[in-house]
């Protein structure tokens, strides 16, 4: 579904990205793993058209990606890491609106979007301008129109910030249904609980480069570790020797 | 108390620091000129009003005290209005409340807090325009040193009454209406208001002030002022305290100063009263929040085409935000004496006329270069963070460019011509006049909107920006100076072919109309190289942004 071979990009004399390879099989959840500032967040913006790479090449559905390749993008949803929205909007107003950007037809969208407001639990703000929201019930928002144009490939970048629990226990039974109707999900967070639950491989990035990667329990056991976290901090303290001497 | 001063003063010197000393010393030096302009205007006033010989002194001092009722009482609009609406803010949405309500101040000083920072916000506007009306008012009428301070002193109290009434009105209304819904309402009733004392000073004809030699004319136009209402105002008082200290009428003037006093004290007591009773509870009320608000729904449309989505969402925010639409009505305003002025003045020939309608082309594209700085410029920012959505999505980019030049332009296209159909109306112009119009008008629009947009992109800005982003940023400066270089050019290459023209019908010789024709052509050239210029540009900095 998406192959990514030595992405770069640069901000100014900065190198965010400095060899960024990873793949993802249609159906996987793969979890991009790394401390602040490592490029999870670059390289989601870099695949979601936000940003325009400076090297390295992504494929997508075997074809060649770049930003402007509007019926690859089609097969993309992205959500971001805060929840920039249109305050003046109301919710279905701006689901309807991202669903007219990936033009898909009236007939088909009413019962999705009556679907998502009650599956996360946001019926009552359904014609209430986004500007009252509160941030879980904007992140809500975000995560339903996502899911709303049924992409090929979601990029989530941190999607369970602000979320409560019963409705975050929810959105990772749908992320693993969705997952299994052959939709890959590339999934950036510091929740490592949470990776460990949903993820089938993690790829762990520091300093613009994935540093390792591969199937969740086949790098657990290799490091000799019970758990994803033991597991993540053992990798980036590692890594991050050679730089601290 | 100290902590937040320290605290006020640690931002200003950080964002100094970050590299905004530039903006600051620009928005010095413009608000340095604007002060010199205005005291130049004022000296001008004052002066001959105290030097003029035909007048006694005490109707000197007469006329100069309803010219100050007249500014201040303007002023006081703008102060108690600004006052109500930043109170509001200050006092139940400010996001630092929350802060200051959980630390261990007391809640009488972060009050205290709030009422000087509402004090300073809503009066400085008010204090800087009123800075050259006191100082060149005391050169001419009040010179002592006494007589300063006891100017200064009115004005003060003035300004401590505007304010508290402001703060009071703040602290009632929350307790009958909501204040997320009732700010921008109140947003839009200060343009209103702002709008009809524009048309309302126009409608008073100040032309017949210039003209002292007629005394019914000046008397007739101070008649018009003096309305007994207005003596329980506090403008009605100041301009009063300033002509007695003029006149050196000692015992009056503290009788007024009493008056402030007592007022001031009043509301100040009623205001402190007002936050032991239902401040807090007020606060709790609004941040318990609400439901409802705006309840339309997106239905399938007829326009099927790739703007429709985008002409939708842009439409339904633009109207939902007052404070882009409603200045708007000051627009209005302007336009409306505009065409007063064209009523009003005299054409007692033809080429008067032909000048008057050479003349209203270019203030109506100037007009739709003002609205292009403040609409077209800022609408690229204006996006914010959402635009991520667009970004991220496969809409076209280039698709939304091309959106954000033709939601601008055709409005702007209407707003020309109907400028220029006022000014028709209004004084009947010549065949020849309307073709000038359609060989300068919509290049010079189309032109204009494309360089705006084009600048507002170069800002890569990806936050709102106010207004007056537009007079410190280095591509606002450059469009106001670059539209109005392109004015004055412009004017310059269609004299040739208007005095030809004009010159051949006076002289009743035979137009060259081949002549007139090549000018026109080479204007429209000049014009589609500098739009497909800019156009490109913009276009090309559009598909580079990143976000």
């Amino acid at each position: 579904m998406l192959e990514i071979t030595g992405l770069r990009k640069k901000f100014g004399k900065r190198e965010a990205l400095k060899d960024v390879t990873f793949s993802l099989a249609p159906g996987e959840i793969y979890g991009l793993l790394g401390p602040n500032g490592a490029g999870k967040t670059t390289t989601l913006k870099v695949l979601a058209g936000l940003l325009a790479p400076d090297g390295g090449s992504v494929v997508i559905d075997g074809e060649p990606y770049h930003r402007e390749h509007h019926e690859l993008k089609r097969k993309i949803a992205y959500v971001p890491d805060q929840p920039f929205l249109y305050y003046k909007l109301s919710g279905e107003e701006h689901l309807n609106f991202y669903q007219d950007l990936y033009k898909i037809p009236y007939a088909k969208r009413k019962e999705k979007i009556d679907f998502f407001f009650k599956y996360f639990e946001f019926e009552e703000y359904r014609t209430e301008l986004v500007e009252n929201y509160s941030a879980g019930t904007r992140q809500k928002l975000l995560i339903a129109q996502a899911l709303a144009v049924e992409p090929k490939l979601l990029l989530l970048d941190e999607p369970l910030v602000s979320i409560d629990p019963l409705v975050g226990k929810k959105f990772k039974k749908y992320l693993i249904e969705v997952a299994g109707k052959g939709t890959a999900v590339l999934f950036a967070t510091h929740i490592l609980t949470l990776a460990q639950e949903i993820c089938r491989r993690i790829g762990i990035i520091v300093d613009g480069r994935i540093i390792v990667q591969g199937g969740l329990e086949q790098l657990m056991s290799l490091a000799g570790q019970s758990s994803l976290e033991e597991f993540y901090f053992q990798t980036v303290l590692q890594h991050e020797k050679p730089a601290e001497a | 108390m100290k902590s937040l001063l320290k605290l006020k003063f640690l931002q200003l010197r950080n964002s100094l620091a970050r590299g905004e000393k530039k903006k600051f010393i620009l928005f010095v030096l413009l608000g340095l000129f604007f002060t010199l302009v205005l005291g130049f205007f004022f000296n001008q006033i004052f002066g001959y009003l105290a030097q003029v010989q035909e007048f006694p002194h005490v109707f000197k001092v007469f006329l100069a005290e309803k010219l100050l009722m007249m500014i201040y009482m303007t002023l006081f609009s703008m102060l108690l209005l600004s006052a109500l609406l930043t109170a509001l803010d200050v006092f139940f949405i400010s996001r630092d409340l929350h802060f200051l309500f959980s630390t261990p101040m007391p809640v009488r000083s972060a009050f205290a807090w709030k009422m000087l920072e509402t004090t300073a916000y809503s009066s400085a506007m008010v204090v800087f325009f009123s800075l050259p009306v006191l100082f060149f008012y005391c050169r001419w009428f009040a010179p002592g040193a006494g007589q300063v301070m006891q100017v200064l002193l009115a004005f003060l109290l003035f300004i401590a009454c505007g304010v508290l009434t402001g703060i009071l009105l703040g602290l009632i209304i929350p307790a009958f209406f909501s204040v997320r819904r009732l700010q921008p309402v109140l947003s839009v009733f200060s343009i209103i208001l702002i709008s009809f004392i524009i048309v309302f000073m126009r409608l008073l004809r100040p032309e017949r002030f210039l003209e002292p030699s007629e005394i019914d004319n000046v008397l007739r136009y101070m008649g018009s002022l003096d309305l007994k209402v207005f003596y329980y105002f506090p403008f009605a008082w100041l301009s009063r305290a300033m002509s007695l200290v003029a006149d050196g009428r000692n015992a009056p003037y503290w009788k007024t100063i009493g008056l402030f006093v007592l007022l001031a004290a009043s509301l100040l007591a009623l205001v402190f009263w007002l936050r032991g009773k239902i401040y807090l509870q007020l606060f709790d009320k609004l941040n318990r929040g609400g439901k409802g608000y705006y309840k339309s729904r997106w239905r399938p449309s007829r326009l099927k085409n790739d703007y429709q989505p985008l002409l939708r969402k842009e439409g339904k925010t633009f109207l939902r935000t007052p404070a882009q639409w409603s200045q708007l009505l000051i627009v209005g305003a302007l336009v409306a004496v505009f065409v007063i002025n064209m009523k009003m003045i005299p054409m007692p020939h033809q080429s008067i006329k032909n000048f008057v309608s050479y003349l209203n082309l270019v203030m109506a594209v100037f007009i739709v270069s003002g609205l292009n700085s403040r609409f077209t410029f800022t609408s690229i920012p204006n996006e914010g963070p959402g635009q991520a959505h667009i970004f991220g999505s496969p809409y076209p980019r280039v698709k939304f460019f091309r959106f954000k030049l033709l939601f601008h332009l055709l409005p702007l296209l209407f707003v020309g011509f109907v400028l220029y159909g006022l000014g028709d109306l209004a004084l009947h112009f010549d065949g020849f006049t309307r073709l000038i119009a359609l060989v300068f008008l919509p290049p010079a629009i189309i032109f204009l909107t494309v360089l705006s947009l084009e600048l507002g992109i170069e800002t890569n800005e990806t936050n709102p920006i106010s207004p007056e982003h537009v007079i410190v940023s280095k591509q606002g400066i450059s469009y106001m100076l670059w539209s109005m270089i392109y004015l004055v050019g412009g004017m310059l290459f269609l004299v040739r072919p208007v005095g030809v023209y004009y010159w051949h019908r006076y002289t009743r010789g035979t137009v060259p109309y081949a002549e007139i024709i090549a000018w026109f052509t080479g204007f429209l050239l000049v014009n589609f190289a500098l739009i497909a210029h800019y156009y490109r540009k913009g276009r090309r900095l559009w598909l580079a942004r990143e976000l």
